[in-house]
């Protein structure tokens, strides 16, 4: 039989290539049958919907906020820039806050968007926090069995689906209206800072919104500080009770004697 | 964990239908799914609904796991901890086999969301075929592959869609997962003989058949499962089972995805014609 003129490398680099450069297209579409080249678009196609859809899907208040059409823009900027890498569909999208962000600083027009930066971070956590691992409960009855002189060792754990932020705006407010399916929302100025913690109640994602203090105490349990290193830096830990209470605080460990 | 064997006629499970699924047990046309198919690729997360949900099926229905994402054909090195993570869900979930398509979704760095066709060629013959036995082995047990949708073919094919088929399950000494859908729309999309193509496989081989419906583009097919199967592919799938007897079937519906109720109503259909099959089998 005689060979053919072109190996299976050159196909799936060539068919790769003009997927991801037009100009490519033409060296591409000459290995096919004459009739089928213009059909070639339908996988530019394919492959472009499948991931503007799933930033669609990981971006849903940065969509309301742009309109479709404008998202849809950056998205399709966004999908050229940074192609898929892996064959991990949930793991796209990863760099489009600060994408967003290099946007808004070279576009006049979307100035007003500059709150989107942190509503984008915050819906890329809210993507780890639904698949996130799930974890035991609290043993309360262990923590109750510790004895008094090495609770101060005692480091807490999170639960794998919690994730806090704090922001410039108020982005617990703005997760609710969307939520409510609001169409405007007014946008304050940026003030000191609000808190928000990401978790996952009954396999749904929800926000909450924290003090100060409460942020300060999570990010320490986060960073796996034990109790007395919180003391010692001043950390309020009234709300630790409430935390476990709410389980968002999963486990415990002995940390170093101090 | 379910032990019963894969028969039947079956749906491939979509995550918006798992409450209804779980939450009708009482409803005799749901209780009546002997399978499900699932999309493995959406269930390898950590946790969340995505996981409970699969353990909760899991323990009332027997499945089956397809992949998307193995990207099979590729000349890029096997993702063995994709693989690995498969064969742990299938062990965990007790999964009667698994499927892949006849397909690359990468070259290089580049990663596609689509399943892009091959050369049918000798010399990718022999690759698949090598990758194929790696899964294999990777997994203990041979896998099912599944001819693909195309829209484009190389100018330098070898071989017809087929005879490519043929050669691959013989040598890889793999099953096949003959999506009847997909072999209507090429056969129309190149214009081809459709009874050619299904007389070429080896039908021995088939061990599940999915079926779809597909989008009119005018000048050529789109298979967007989107749509009820076709009469065409319906009298396609009758007369392969009545040939080859009734082998485990199912409809697959992904893009603007209807209420359960509507694949039920497919899922009958596929479920009679098998029943027809069987009587025409202990007739013959």
């Amino acid at each position: 039989m005689k060979e053919a003129p072109i190996n299976l490398a050159q196909w799936q680099q060539q068919f790769a290539l003009a997927l991801v450069d037009e100009r490519h297209v033409d060296d591409f579409t000459g290995l096919l049958n004459e009739k089928d080249s213009r059909r070639f678009e339908t996988y530019k196609n394919n492959a472009r919907q499948a991931l503007l859809q799933t930033l669609i899907t990981t971006y849903p208040m940065c969509e309301r906020a742009l309109g479709e059409q404008c998202f849809a823009q950056l998205a399709s900027h966004y999908i050229h820039r940074f192609p898929l890498r892996e064959n991990n569909l949930n793991q796209y999208g990863a760099y489009f806050a600060d994408f967003l962000k290099s946007e808004i600083k070279a576009n006049h027009s979307l100035k007003d968007y500059d709150y989107l930066v942190d509503v984008a971070t915050l819906e890329w956590h809210q993507q780890h926090c639904y698949y996130a691992q799930d974890s035991a409960n609290f043993d309360a009855q262990a923590l109750a069995a510790v004895d008094d002189s090495r609770q101060a060792e005692l480091v807490f754990m999170l639960r794998p689906d919690i994730v806090i932020m704090q922001s410039q705006y108020p982005l617990y407010e703005l997760w609710l209206k969307h939520r409510e399916n609001l169409q405007t929302v007014e946008i304050p100025e940026p003030r000191s800072l609000y808190y928000v913690c990401i978790y996952r109640d009954q396999f749904r994602v929800k926000l909450e919104s924290l003090s100060r203090e409460q942020y300060l105490l999570l990010e320490q349990i986060s960073r796996q500080q034990s109790l007395q290193t919180m003391i010692d830096k001043g950390i309020h830990i009234q709300a630790l009770a409430r935390f476990i209470q709410k389980t968002w605080i999963c486990g415990f460990k002995h940390g170093k004697q101090q | 964990m379910s032990n019963r064997l894969i028969s039947g006629a079956g749906i491939g499970l979509r995550i918006p239908h798992i409450h209804d699924i779980l939450a009708g047990q009482n409803d005799q046309a749901i209780a009546n799914i002997p399978w499900f198919e699932i999309v493995v690729d959406n269930f390898l997360v950590e946790g969340g609904f995505n996981r409970t949900a699969l353990r909760a099926i899991s323990e009332r229905y027997p499945l089956i796991f397809h992949g998307v994402a193995l990207s099979l054909a590729s000349l890029n090195p096997l993702n063995l901890d994709y693989l690995k993570a498969i064969k742990s869900l299938k062990d965990e979930t007790g999964a009667e086999w698994y499927s892949e398509h006849l397909s690359f979704s990468s070259s290089g760095s580049s990663h596609f969301p689509d399943l892009l066709p091959l050369p049918y060629t000798e010399e990718t013959i022999a690759h698949v075929s090598e990758r194929i036995v790696q899964v294999q082995d990777i997994m203990g047990e041979r896998m099912l592959i599944e001819n693909i949708s195309s829209y484009v073919s190389c100018q330098f094919n070898e071989m017809s869609e087929g005879e490519f088929i043929a050669e691959i399950v013989q040598r890889a000494d793999c099953h096949l997962l003959l999506d009847i859908n997909n072999a209507y729309v090429n056969s129309v999309n190149f214009g081809e003989h459709l009874g050619d193509y299904l007389s070429r496989i080896p039908a021995s081989a088939v061990k599940q058949i999915h079926l779809a419906g597909f989008t009119d583009k005018d000048d050529f097919l789109l298979d967007a499962h989107n749509n009820p199967v076709t009469d065409e592919v319906w009298k396609v799938y009758a007369a392969f089972i009545r040939d080859n007897g009734p082998i485990p079937s199912m409809i697959e519906w992904d893009s603007d995805l209807p209420p359960l109720d509507t694949l039920l109503k497919e899922r009958a259909i596929a479920e009679r014609l098998l029943e027809s099959a069987q009587q025409i089998g202990h007739c013959a």
